[in-house]
């Protein structure tokens, strides 16, 4: 009777783990990389392309792909993606819907016609969706995930850029010099324009020097980034920031690098010279006068 | 015998000869091979590791003039990976005046800094001709408050997710917005350190008017992960 009871429990408590098992493997996911596609074309030239696609999770899912443009909304980066006929056709996945089992990647092979696209910068995106079937008085949960296209059709779009703000503090100890860059893209909204600007930063004179890209910059926008330049150095410099060719610069007054335990060690030996000249000294001269 | 032993593990560890490269054809291409004393992806259902070991130089350096990514890791693309932990959510019957709600739980996994998370709707909630329209006092931007027994429609309030804008309130008084149509920003994060899985927790809500006419109402809500360029 006894080893009855325990059976039944064990079928119980297997049923319960596997109903538990069921409830996580309702989850749907999906995997994409990379996440962002930049690519040259020339005039009439198609391009291929690839993006790898995985399904985490521990059922089958159909998925289905899509072309859309995308632009910023804002000067934190924040996307906005719309249709457009003509990316449609000049972007194409090689399917438009497909089945990945439980733990299984694909390859997402793309063409990129040229001649289907506007002369400059074409901002797209390649999204993957799970299909989802409508159930009664719900809203019926899908995931999307993109990957950014980032391509310049032929002569690309206007690279003109204003530095609205350079921000470093006017005193830096330390081994290095942080600051902060506001960069705008000075093309007009209706413009299509969208890069990563080219960004050297300078401590000049004989300091060091950094090349770093921008976050992208649509037409119109302002993208704020931070950098950070090694320094060696004693004394007053200047930061010098160049985006695209224009130049923003500011002062700055260093102890970094060596200098900081140089100067530390000139300043404990004043001191020290100091407290010797002005107090023992004095003292041992009275005492000898004292004798 | 033992002496044999052991100088043969030494050389076959210290033999490891290790190398990377790219293979391509007109139809495939792998970014990076290694042939190295270990490395590779493996996973279960619940962990996924990349592992790379034995190669000489491995790491990230830089200096003013040069900035090289070192070893096979260092070659993988960024991956963004978005999961729906709630296939499926049902308002149940509705009753009028009094709201009913759902929750909406998604994982965000990315090796990158930041994602950007828009939301979108299909539709209203639909049934034949007749439609739930979404709530008139919130949007994205600027959420509202609910208040029970007048606001009507459908509304969603983002009530989890690491450094939760103030804008959507506090439990139990999130505030709500209608939900637009074309895929809008409604969770941005910047500053994660690469590997994070973020749960990002969403709350639908919905009340209807006295003469709505009964019926399964649905619509499809898309949850859409990029990253930030």
């Amino acid at each position: 009777m006894k080893y009855i009871a325990f059976i039944f429990i064990l079928c119980i408590t297997s049923l319960g783990l596997s109903y538990t098992a069921v409830a996580v493997d309702s989850s749907v996911g999906i995997q994409m990389r990379p996440l962002l596609y930049e690519e040259k074309l020339e005039p009439n030239q198609i391009k291929k392309g690839y993006l790898d696609i995985s399904n985490p999770s521990s059922r089958s899912v159909i998925l289905l792909t899509s072309v859309q443009l995308f632009t910023q909304i804002d000067d934190q980066g924040s996307l906005r993606f719309y249709d457009a006929d003509y990316i449609r056709e000049a972007i194409v996945p090689e399917f438009d819907e497909f089945e990945l089992g439980p733990k299984e990647a694909l390859r997402l092979f793309f063409t990129g016609d040229s001649s289907k696209l506007p002369d400059g910068d074409v901002l797209a995106a390649i999204f993957v969706k799970n299909k989802t079937t409508p159930q009664p008085l719900a809203m019926t949960p899908a995931v999307r995930v993109g990957t950014l296209l980032i391509f310049e059709n032929g002569k690309p779009g206007p690279r003109d850029v204003a530095i609205t703000e350079l921000s470093v503090p006017h005193f830096t100890i330390g081994d290095k010099i942080e600051g902060r860059v506001v960069i705008k893209n000075t093309a007009p909204e209706n413009i299509q324009s969208g890069f990563f600007a080219d960004v050297h930063i300078q401590v000049a004179p004989w300091g060091s020097e950094v090349d770093v890209k921008s976050p992208l910059i649509t037409s119109g926008k302002t993208r704020e980034f931070e950098f950070s330049v090694d320094s060696n150095q004693l004394g007053l410099y200047w930061v010098k920031v160049t985006a695209n060719g224009v130049v923003a610069e500011k002062p700055v007054l260093l102890v970094t690098g060596i200098w900081r335990w140089v100067l530390m060690i000139v300043g404990i030996t004043l001191a020290v010279s100091v407290i010797v000249g002005v107090i023992v000294l004095p003292r041992k001269r009275g005492n000898i006068r004292l004798r | 015998m033992r002496v044999t032993n052991v100088s043969c593990l030494l050389v076959l560890f210290m033999s490891g000869i290790v190398f990377a490269d790219s293979f391509s054809s007109s139809n495939f291409k792998i970014d990076a091979s290694v042939g190295g004393p270990l490395g590779g992806a493996p996973g279960s259902s619940n962990y996924r590791m990349v592992v790379s070991g034995g190669e000489t130089i491995v790491g990230n350096a830089t200096s003013s003039s040069y900035k090289l990514n070192q070893g096979y890791v260092a070659q993988l693309e960024q991956a963004l990976q978005l999961t729906n932990l709630n296939p499926s959510v049902s308002f149940g019957t509705l009753t009028a005046g009094s709201s009913a709600t759902v929750t909406l739980n998604y994982e965000v996994m990315t090796d990158s800094t930041n994602y950007d998370l828009t939301i979108s709707q299909d539709q209203d909630l639909t049934n034949g001709p007749h439609t739930i329209p979404a709530i008139s006092s919130g949007d994205i931007t600027t959420p509202a408050a609910w208040n029970e027994g007048t606001t009507k429609g459908l509304g969603v309030a983002l009530t989890s997710a690491p450094s939760l804008p103030l804008k959507w309130g506090s439990n139990p008084s999130y505030n709500y917005a209608a939900i637009p149509s074309l895929p809008t920003t409604i969770y941005s994060r910047t500053g994660a350190s690469g590997g994070v899985t973020d749960s990002i927790q969403l709350q639908g809500r919905v009340d209807v008017n006295p003469e709505q006419i009964a019926g399964n109402y649905t619509n499809t809500l898309t949850m859409t992960a990029t990253t930030i360029p």
